[in-house]
């Protein structure tokens, strides 16, 4: 099946979900002002996923700033991909968060209790260039 | 082979919130004990500690130990008593290295053990590992090789697990000496060998930086010179160009000229006409077809001339009529964006209508602030105020989204807590009151509303809120919320209600009911509630999220300050940390003091 890359825009994340190279990843900033419309070519690409899935899939989450409507996005992928966990393959999300960013540690804690597949917790450090949202 | 090293020190990098302290670093030490004396004076602890550790640094700097350390010990003893961990270990660290650069090698291990133990508890495995090998020279300085080496082997395990071969190098030296010193002399050299190795290494591997950069510095010289290239055969076409344009004009002249032999050719033929016939029809035949082939040449110039004009100028009009359009479409869209705009702003009066005005808590609990503050126009942030019979509901809440459709969720959201509350309030029950159930049939009612079924690419709007419920004539206090939690300041002490990890709206677990808390009210006891926009803000000195740790850390210094004080000043840091960074999400803090 075909990638799906979305490039990485202000406001919006940059989305690789690729089988062949077994690859699939969420990082930037999420805050589209249409969270359903932005995020459905996501959920279509992963139902399709979802009928011959690989043995491993290992989705990471690198995310500078999410607001509330795609946490409950986020959570939502990553359940759908838990139930493969169900089907005997095996389902790891890596949840990277900014050194000292507690809140979003917490998220991703609170987002493994739910899920209950394997989490692995990697903090990153701060560039400060990727976090900028200048108006000028 | 001889191997000596002196003292090992691996500096530790201030940390995020640590340099977050130390803005402005050009200050003398004079101004900064200046300061030092007026913080003391006003009891400004947090500033106080800030301004020590720089004088720390400034004096470390200047290499008058004894005064860096004495500022660290004070800023140290003030971290203490905050419980700012993260601080302690900091200085604890350079504390360490403070002490033995002044050769007291009992108290350098002290504080270096000290900070090991909190980056041990932090997981903070990079520090741990700086410091076990601060530790592992400090122990050989006092002779105490065996307990150095034990050190040294652990942090050589360290250090090959996070592949820092600074650390490893290090590590290895001193277990050399360690060695030599205690007679092993094979022991010794196998180490010494084992470092010496890694630096070559680390060497090799420099090199071969720098001729990668080398040969990158040579593609680019490479590029440059095409680029060069390209140019020049463009200024050739160019003179190519121009020397065709020349050459027409010689052409044109060298036919005037030949009209001129033309007249004269005339004249002489006119002379010699009666002598030679033949020959003079025979030129002027020649000089016809020449004439005509010139002619001809002249005529084809003029007429591809005219041709590229009318191109041109057909262009030009198409230009003209686009720009034309341009200019229309833009209006429309300037009108377009005046009507929405216009009538998003008398959405935000009737936003403002619905949320009840702070003043009608004034003889339950005067003291009190709403620093309300929309991303754009209208704002999916709301509060909710009531009051009755001594029994006050204060409620902040966080909709999905912001903007149009964050404030179509609150409207809905007030409407449906007014109903909840006005049910009891209208038959005198309103003591009934539990928080928790608030949100619970608040959650029921959304769920209803949207017609939400829980299928997973179905947007998912809802709300996040803390709600509190004061019984003014009993002084008790009910919280329940949902994922927003409520900050408490009591005697200078921060208490924190957690939330429940549950949203108003299809989430998880829609059938678990959300926790009722109570508390016993003091008074002056300082409640917050607020929603995420504050400290989720980028902004400061490196353009990084301000996060929750350092707002309450704020609240907690001016919270006791006047409340329409507080309000200000809560402005102005938020202002301040944004600088010109764009407002990411609607911000919202509400602040309480409970008075007799």
């Amino acid at each position: 099946m075909d990638a799906l890359i979305i490039k990485e825009e202000e406001g919006t994340p940059k989305i690789i979900l690729d089988k062949e190279n077994n690859k699939f990843e969420i990082s930037g900033n999420s805050l589209p002002e249409d969270i359903i419309g932005f995020y459905m070519p996501v959920y279509k690409w992963i139902e399709e996923y979802m009928k011959d899935p690989n043995p491993v899939t290992k989705i990471v989450i690198r995310l500078n700033y999410f607001n509330s409507s795609s946490s409950k996005v986020i959570l939502d992928i990553i359940s759908i991909l838990a139930e493969l966990s169900y089907k005997g393959f095996k389902v790891e999300v890596e949840w990277h968060y900014l050194e000292m960013d507690d809140d979003s540690l917490q998220t991703g804690k609170e987002f493994q209790t739910f899920a209950k597949i394997p989490f692995s917790f990697i903090p990153f450090q701060d560039d400060g260039v990727s976090n900028r949202f200048i108006v000028e | 082979m001889r191997v000596i090293i002196r003292i090992l020190l691996v500096q530790l990098l201030l940390n995020v919130s640590f340099s977050l302290l130390a803005q402005d670093n050009a200050q003398s030490t004079n101004d900064l004990e200046l300061q030092v004396v007026k913080f003391e004076k006003e009891g400004n602890t947090l500033e106080l500690a800030r301004s020590e550790v720089k004088l720390g640094f400034l004096y470390r700097e200047k290499n008058n130990l004894p005064k860096a350390i004495e500022y660290f010990l004070k800023a140290l003893k003030i971290n203490e008593t905050l419980g700012n961990t993260n601080a302690i270990k900091v200085i604890s660290a350079n504390l360490g290295i403070l002490y033995a650069e002044s050769d007291s090698y009992d108290l350098a291990l002290i504080y270096l053990k000290k900070s090991l133990a909190l980056n041990e508890k932090m997981g903070k495995r990079s520090d741990m590992l700086a410091d076990l090998v601060n530790i592992a020279q400090v122990l050989q300085n006092l002779k105490k090789y065996s307990e150095s080496s034990e050190t040294a082997e652990r942090a050589i395990a360290m250090a090959m697990e996070q592949s820092d071969m600074v650390s490893l190098k290090n590590c290895y030296a001193i277990m050399s000496e360690n060695y030599e010193k205690t007679g092993n002399q094979a022991k010794a050299k196998e180490y010494f060998e084992l470092a010496a190795a890694i630096k070559n290494r680390m060497q090799k591997e420099e090199l071969k930086k720098f001729e990668s950069r080398t040969q990158q510095a040579e593609e680019e010289v490479f590029v440059k010179n095409m680029e060069i290239q390209t140019k020049e055969s463009r200024i050739k076409e160019i003179r190519h160009e121009q020397q065709l344009t020349l050459e027409l004009l010689k052409k044109q002249k060298e036919l005037s000229e030949l009209n001129e032999k033309e007249l004269k050719a005339r004249e002489r033929l006119q002379k010699a006409e009666r002598r030679n016939t033949r020959q003079v029809i025979l030129s002027l035949v020649v000089i016809l077809v020449l004439v005509v082939i010139s002619l001809l040449f002249i005529f084809r110039q003029l007429r591809e001339k005219k041709k590229a004009f009318d191109l041109l100028e057909e262009s030009n009009h198409q230009v003209i009529k686009q720009k034309d359009e341009i200019e229309k479409q833009h209006e429309v869209l300037i009108s377009q964006k005046k009507k929405i705009t216009d009538s998003i702003y008398y959405a935000k009066r009737i936003q403002n209508a619905v949320l009840t005005p702070a003043s009608i808590l004034e003889k339950s609990i005067p003291e009190n602030f709403i620093f309300y503050k929309p991303r754009d126009i209208v704002s999916g942030d709301f509060y909710f105020i009531s009051e009755k019979d001594d029994i006050v509901i204060v409620g902040a809440a966080d909709c999905t989204g912001h903007g149009v459709p964050g404030a179509f969720m609150s409207m809905l959201g007030i409407a449906f807590i007014n109903e909840i509350v006005n049910k009891l309030a209208l038959t005198n029950q309103i003591h009934l009151l539990q928080a928790n159930e608030v949100l619970n049939e608040l959650r029921e009612k959304v769920i209803v509303s949207l017609h939400q079924s829980g299928k997973p690419e179905e947007p998912k709007d809802g709300m996040d809120m803390a709600l509190c419920i004061f019984d003014m004539k009993n002084k008790q206090m009910q919280y329940a919320g949902a994922h927003n939690p409520a900050f408490i300041i009591r005697n200078g002490e921060p208490m924190v209600l957690e939330a429940d990890k549950m949203s108003i709206g299809i989430y998880r677990d829609t059938d678990v009911t959300f926790t009722n808390q109570q508390i016993e009210l003091e008074d002056g006891d300082c409640i917050y509630l607020y929603s995420d926009g504050y400290y989720d803000q980028f902004g400061g000195p490196r353009g990084s999220k301000m996060l929750s740790g350092n707002f309450r850390r704020y609240l907690l210094e001016i919270h006791t300050k006047p409340m329409n004080e507080q309000r200000r000043l809560i402005e102005e840091f938020y202002k301040k940390w944004k600088g010109h960074n764009e407002q990411l999400d609607d911000v919202m803090v509400i602040g309480l003091r409970i008075t007799a």
